[in-house]
């Protein structure tokens, strides 16, 4: 196409009139599209739902609206049994609900009383489109739909004109597909196309959609010159707006059609990363709302436990029924169909100001540096309770030292680990010094932390740190009065306290004090009269106490209860375990006495020549006597050790550091192993010829972040006194804990006193303590419950234990409406194995992306194999079976006859940097049809801390299941999704009524 | 930004304006030296510093050379060192520490090694390339170094060609530099046409048919039949994808009065892998004969001295694409095809050599081979190409038998514009060169392009292929 034709007259007019003509017929033809175009099946579908159901209730949203509601509860609790529909659009946000709104419901002639509009904030809110969801907008967009054009599209007519295009030339180009398929796969009804659709999109959909969460980027690691890649990635608060959303528009279009329509603000689980937006957004959209006569529900906080979703944003069965009867008593006290209307809603508080106030102890000095290299270190004993040692274990953040460490009045870079330091003025707070590695030298100080609030790091995530200092108050300002339709003005108050001491709290007119003998967490509640105007909350340390951080502060109660700083939790109350460290101190028995039986030596490792310092071992030949069987070396979980090494009498640490830290950074890392103890001095000398004397004992101190030792033969003594009452009430105690022995045999006296009462009292063997035992309290506890002391007491011929959870849990929300029973499935004869049908060895499948590990139990550690041809060799056998990042473990498919139980026996076994990795996994059950083909997948997202035990301990995770219609097989797996980590199985079954 | 954005159109409105506003060579000059430094620079301005990093070094060494001649070598040594250097760092050091940790996790040493998560600057490897070929050049006395350093930077930034090549010689892109250019319609339009076309192919075939690929080779379980599907949708996607970057490239420089080497003949009618090779991005492999495979012997020395040539130039091939194994297997893999074919060919009867249907069996048989190499190139993890392999051809689920018919269907259907426009330029082009006719068939044929870019053109990823290399 280079060469230059000659050309004549006619030539170049056409050359004009023929391009025009093609550009003139494409408007043409994309203007008149709409009035051709065939019905989307996604508008056929809902209204088909809205043609079935004659609604007098509608309720709309995305995918999460759909999955929130259980339309028959509801109908039945409203009274309009089976006049509620439910329609949605999949991830969509406000413009595709306005589109619904107008051209499904009212454009389709239904007239319904009310609109419910359950939608996670944030989604109300999203002003921004991928691809994806303008395609699926413009699906439900009419012709005339101006005001969608304009707020969605930016009022580009253009914009309209091209993604009809898009949309005529994709049906082109699927034409011929459907054709084919259609000619190849049809039943014969229906045109060819229609033919090939039935068949086409169910198919590609069963297909692509199990692996639908892979990212396919190929050009990830590459830095884009292109802006949009890195800002498409989702979850940015910045794309909010209120002004820009269509929740408005969508009130008065209802306002106008005579509808009522009430907006509920849907929770989002602990899993789910999406920045949630603050009281501060709800603000403007509750004054918007109000305006408009809409109704506001707020079910942000509604207290669904983790295992009520489906995944990170959708609810199951039990989370429906939940989530549900909150809706419903919600619309009951607003009353929306009223003759009078619907209440304003109460807007939410929000702090006007959070402040640290008053002058903060001095510090001690600093000592002058050591130098070595760019290397300085800062002898710091007397700063050890604020190194990030210190502050993980005992209030469960690290990398969030409160001090600033200075040169010439300048901050360096804090918490970079030396491992990775360069000479980059960067330092990390050890635990006997401050080790910075600098530029130049200057005049150095530290100085507390005035960022308010400060960054820590939880599971790899920053988070902030409200950061109260001996000597000062964290003051919380309102200038708004209480509005008394959120019930009491309660205010609970989680904290840490890095050491013993107080923390006193003032909201409104009443004070308290939380208190720990050792430092840890603290909880309480107050309970002020209803201010009336402008109030504060004021969260002190005296002078000379220990430095706090305040982890939430929750205004309200129960559903009502809003956060204003930090999380809040799931409505149970965590003694130990869980997300949060424990809320309570051990305070336990004097420690029974280490039975050494050999002589304690130090002796040079191998090749401890070639290290960059030396190390020492002390050989220990005493744990068979301690506990026979017992397993010390596997209590390297998360740092977290009942043995204590003292140098010249002072402990060292961090303990049970892992390999690469004792070996790599040294500084008292020590780590315990078979055999022995490997052990570095605090300051890297060599520890067999530095004169000093080093000596192992158990640690009297049992509490380990948010676990607590249980020694053979020890009692702990475990209270919690909060200032005011447990928030919800409880019907049981969940315990877990780990024992440290290859077959634990005997049992735990428990004993739960509250307010002097005693609630249970028995003796819970120690298998059941290996997944959570569930102790029933009788009676159960009321919300005005003060003090509670749990009592754990072991036998002498115990294992090591690790508590490593203790819950009240919650009463169960009784829905209000509830829906009919299930038809029971027709009884099958149980299987051979008592109705469980256990691992199907044979049929083990293998993801070829991953290394899948086998280990007899019977194996000696490290013994293990990933050939699997030998997996025949130990079928029969009990096993375990790791599964790594990426990868899954299936049963084979076998019969389904009715509802049951999927569920895994599982624990975490990564170790990285001395703590358990953070993990979260998928259990999920595959239903199959006789035509061997998916119906539908159950799963439930596992989060570690959250579902299971945050140690290592072993535990059940559970999913029911109720199979679809025409179900005859189900398939269980576990597959990690995106995340990486490593969990041990050695049951993957299901089992039930029965399969 | 890149060439199918808005932002670009505006970009090069505003910049062809200016461009051809100002009537010397020197002005011209600097507007398409600031140009492309807005280009690399929207997002990451950092890129720039590499960039005139990798530039600078050249340049000083090209003039050294010249006024040190005793010291050539050092300075060839240090432009290499540095280039290379830059490309170890930000290419291959991820690469190189995740094996390291791999290896001493596999003999159980506890090490403390981990990635470095490094952002690898798009076109790095294409730049750097060029800007050796330079410093390569004055050495060897092909061309004389450049002292005017506007002419040399908008030698190495050219906005066209500066992302993923073609990767262009001093000898044509710097003398075009250095001349004065004149407006010619007939370039305006023929640029124009290529620009389009390669829009075309990248926007309707492309990115039309790489959702179905990514989708196939993200299955955890796929069919043969997918995946064999999936890999000719590969194959026909990277040669949309990167002969229409080219193809825009080629048009837009020209439209600014420069010419820029060819740099694809279309690949999947080659006859043997080393034809293939005189096809496919055309500017690469001449630099990789010219500068690697000649410069450790060629073709001269016994069989084995050539096969040895050929797997150094052809893993250097391989793993310039990237820092993965599957990309030096791929590297491999052509190698042992020109060898095999190298050997085999003399042992091919004539009376099949000069049969009818021997051309035509070639192109289908090396086409297979092709896409064999590219099923290496686009599967990144080794333990997945060998689960493909034990797939079976005939066992497939239901779902998977539709999906491979959906497939199949689609390829046919983004294949065919790429294979009338082969069938236009060979037999209907030549007729009509001259005829006054082809001037309304191109304006019509832009305004089919131009419905069909807007109507299928994506606002999300849809990056070229080649900016990951």
């Amino acid at each position: 196409m280079t060469a230059t034709p000659p050309s004549n007259a006619l030539a170049r007019l056409l050359a004009i009139v023929l391009p025009a003509l093609v550009l003139l017929a494409w408007g043409a033809w994309t203007r008149g599209a709409d009035e051709h175009a065939s019905v989307p099946r996604a508008v056929a579908d809902i209204d088909a739902i809205l043609a079935a159901s004659k609604p007098e209730v509608v309720v709309m949203g995305n995918s999460a609206s759909f999955h929130a509601v259980d339309e028959v509860a509801l109908g039945t609790a409203l009274g309009f049994p089976g006049k509620v529909a439910k329609i949605y659009v999949p991830a969509s946000r406000s413009p595709a609900w306005y589109a619904m709104l107008s051209n499904r419901v009212i454009g389709g002639g239904h007239k319904p009383k009310l609109v419910i509009v359950p939608a996670a904030l944030h989604h109300m809110l999203d002003t921004k489109m991928d691809e994806q969801q303008a395609t699926l907008l413009r699906e439900q967009m009419g012709p005339n739909d101006a005001v969608i054009e304009q707020k969605a599209f930016g009022g580009s007519r253009f914009a309209g004109v091209t993604s009809r295009s898009r949309e005529a030339a994709e049906q082109w180009f699927e034409a011929p597909k459907l054709v084919v398929v259609g000619a190849l796969w049809g039943d014969g009804k229906g045109t060819l196309s229609e033919q090939g659709r039935a068949v086409a999109d169910p198919a590609m959909g069963r297909l692509f959609a199990l692996d639908g969460a892979t990212d396919m980027s190929l050009n990830k690691k590459v830095g884009p010159i292109a802006a949009g890649g890195e800002a498409d990635k989702g979850g940015d608060i910045s794309t909010l707006s209120v002004e820009g959303s269509m929740v408005g528009d969508i009130a008065d279009l209802a306002a106008e059609a005579g509808i009522r329509v009430v907006f509920v603000s849907f929770p989002l689980p602990a899993t789910n990363p999406t920045p949630r937006p603050g009281p501060e957004w709800q603000k403007p959209l509750i004054e918007l709302l109000n305006t408009r006569h809409a109704g506001w529900i707020d079910l942000s906080n509604a207290p669904i436990p983790p295992s009520g979703w489906m995944d990170h944003i959708h609810l199951q069965k039990t989370g429906r029924a939940q989530f549900t009867a909150l809706l419903i008593e919600a619309l009951r006290q607003l009353n929306p169909l009223g003759e009078g209307g619907m209440a304003a809603a109460g807007m939410p508080l929000v702090p006007t100001e959070i402040t640290r106030l008053g002058v903060p102890d001095p510090l001690p000095e600093l000592s002058a540096p050591k130098a070595d290299g760019c290397k300085r270190t800062f002898p710091s004993p007397r700063l050890a309770f604020l190194s990030n040692k210190d502050l993980f274990d005992k209030l469960g953040i690290g990398n969030a030292s409160p001090v600033v460490l200075l040169r010439d009045g300048e901050p360096l870079r804090p918490h970079v680990q030396p491992a990775d330091q360069a000479c980059d003025d960067t330092w990390i707070h050890g635990t006997g010094a401050l080790a910075a590695q600098v530029t130049k030298d200057g005049a150095w100080s530290i100085a507390w932390n005035e960022a308010t609030p400060g960054t820590g790091r939880v599971h790899n995530q920053d988070v902030p740190v409200w950061w109260v200092y001996p000597g000062t108050t964290l003051h919380l300002a309102f200038d708004q009065p209480w509005d008394p339709s959120r019930g009491a003005p309660v205010v609970q108050i989680d904290a840490a306290l890095n050491g013993p001491g107080e923390l006193k709290v003032t909201a409104g007119d009443v004070s308290g004090t939380l208190a720990s003998v050792a430092g840890g967490t603290v909880m309480g509640r107050l309970l002020p009269a209803a201010p009336t105007g402008a109030w504060s909350i004021d969260i002190s340390v005296a002078s000379g106490g220990p430095a706090a951080v305040v982890k939430g502060v929750t205004l309200g109660e129960g559903a009502k209860a809003s956060s204003v700083l930090g999380e809040r939790g799931d409505g149970n109350l965590r003694i130990l375990g869980g997300r949060h460290p424990a809320r309570t101190v051990v305070n336990a028995a004097a420690p029974p006495v280490l039975p050494i039986s050999g002589q304690v030596k130090i002796d040079q490792t191998k090749g401890a020549a070639e290290a960059a310092f030396p190390r020492g071992r002390i050989k220990l030949d005493l744990y068979a006597e301690l506990a026979p069987g017992v397993v010390l070396e596997k209590t390297t979980i998360g740092g977290c050790s009942p043995l204590l090494l003292a140098e010249n009498g002072a402990p060292i640490g961090p303990a049970n550091a892992a390999l690469k830290d004792v070996t790599g950074i040294g500084m008292g890392r020590w780590a315990a192993q078979p055999g022995g103890v490997l052990l570095t001095a605090s300051d890297n000398t060599d520890p067999s010829s530095n004169g000093r004397t080093y000596a192992v004992s158990l640690n009297p101190n049992r509490q380990c972040k948010d676990a607590a030792w249980l020694y053979p033969g020890d009692v702990d003594v475990i209270t919690l006194d909060p200032i005011g009452a447990l928030p919800e009430g409880a019907t049981a105690l969940d315990l877990s804990a780990t024992p440290f022995i290859t077959d634990p045999k005997g049992a735990v006296h428990v004993r739960l006193e509250v307010d002097g009462t005693v609630r249970y009292e028995d003796d819970v063997p120690v298998t059941a303590l290996e997944a959570v035992a569930r102790l029933p309290l009788v009676p159960a506890l009321t919300s005005d419950a003060k003090r509670l002391v749990l009592t754990l007491r072991s036998a002498a011929d115990l294992p090591f234990l690790l508590v490593t959870g203790a819950s009240l849990v919650a009463p169960e929300p009784e829905p209000l409406a509830r829906s009919a029973a299930p038809a029971v499935a027709p009884a099958a004869a149980p299987a051979a194995s008592g109705g469980t049908i256990a691992f199907d060895l044979s049929s083990l499948r293998q993801n070829p992306k991953e290394t899948l590990r086998l280990i007899p139990f019977d194996a000696t550690p490290g013994d293990s194999t990933t050939t699997p041809a030998r997996l025949n060799d130990l079928d029969g056998l009990r096993f375990q079976a790791r599964v790594a990042a990426s990868s899954r473990l299936c049963t084979s498919r076998f019969a389904v006859h009715g509802a049951g139980t999927a569920r895994a026996h599982l624990r975490p076994v990564e170790v990285v940097n001395g703590a358990v990795k953070h993990q979260t996994l998928r259990l999920d059950a595959t239903f199959f049809g006789a035509d061997k083909q998916p119906l539908r997948v159950d799963e439930k997202v596992v989060v570690q801390g959250v579902d299971v035990p945050a140690g290592s301990a072993w535990s059940w995770v559970e999913l029911p299941v109720q199979p679809p219609e025409g179900a005859e097989q189900v398939q269980v797996c576990v597959r990690f999704a995106k995340s990486s980590g490593t969990v041990e199985i050695d049951r993957l079954e299901a089992q039930g009524s029965p399969l | 930004m890149t060439f199918v954005q808005v932002e670009f159109l505006v970009f090069f409105a505003i910049i062809y304006t200016l461009y051809w506003g100002f009537p010397h060579k020197r002005a011209q000059n600097v507007v398409l030296a600031i140009s492309s430094c807005v280009f690399y620079g929207w997002v990451h301005p950092w890129f720039l510093i590499l960039l005139f990093a990798s530039s600078f070094l050249d340049y000083a060494a090209g003039v050294q050379m010249e006024d040190r001649p005793a010291h050539k070598k050092l300075w060839l040594a240090l432009s290499m060192s540095g280039n290379l250097g830059m490309l170890a760092y930000f290419k291959y050091c991820d690469f190189f520490l995740e094996n390291v940790a791999a290896a001493l996790d596999s003999l159980g040493v506890g090490h403390s090694v981990h990635t470095l998560g490094i952002f690898l600057p798009v076109g790095i490897s294409f730049y750097t390339f060029q800007t050796m070929s330079y410093t390569i050049d004055v050495y060897r006395g092909d061309i004389k170094p450049r002292r005017d350093i506007i002419d040399y930077v908008v030698f190495v930034t050219f906005f066209p060609q500066l992302v993923a090549g073609p990767i262009e010689r001093a000898g044509n892109l710097l003398a075009q530099v250095e001349q004065d250019r004149t407006f010619r319609l007939s370039d305006q339009r023929s640029g124009f046409a290529l620009a389009m076309w390669g829009a075309f192919k990248k926007v309707c075939v492309a990115d039309v048919i790489s959702p179905y690929v990514d989708r196939v080779f993200v299955l955890t379980e796929p069919s043969w039949g997918l995946v064999a599907l999936a890999t000719v949708g590969f194959a026909i996607q990277i040669l949309a994808d990167f002969s229409g970057y080219t193809d825009i490239a080629r048009g837009v420089s020209r439209m600014l009065g420069f010419e820029l080497i060819k740099n694809f003949d279309h690949p999947y009618i080659a006859v043997d892998p080393s034809d293939f090779w005189r096809r496919w991005h055309i500017s690469f492999s001449s630099w990789i004969r010219d500068y690697i495979y000649i410069s450790v012997g060629g073709s001269r020395g016994s069989l084995a001295f050539q096969t040895r040539n050929t797997y150094i130039a052809m893993l250097t091939s391989g793993i310039w694409h990237g820092a993965s194994w599957n990309f030096v297997l791929w590297g491999a893999y052509h190698a042992t095809l020109i060898t095999g074919y190298r050997l085999v060919k003399p042992k091919i009867p004539a009376s099949i050599r000069n049969a009818v249907w021997a051309g035509p069996a070639s192109v289908v048989l090396m086409f297979g081979f092709t896409c064999y190499g590219w099923l290496l190139f686009r599967e990144t993890h080794l333990a997945r190409l060998v689960q493909y392999h034990k797939l079976l051809p005939w066992v497939a689920t239901p779902d998977q038998w539709v999906a491979s018919a959906v497939l199949l269907v689609t390829i046919v259907i983004v294949a065919a514009p790429m294979v009338l426009a082969l069938a236009f330029e060979r037999y209907a082009m030549p007729r009509l060169e001259r005829s006054p006719w082809l001037l309304p068939m191109q304006t019509t044929l832009w305004a089919v392009y131009a419905v069909l870019i807007l109507s299928f053109v994506r606002t999300g990823n849809n990056d070229f292929i080649y900016f990951q290399f």
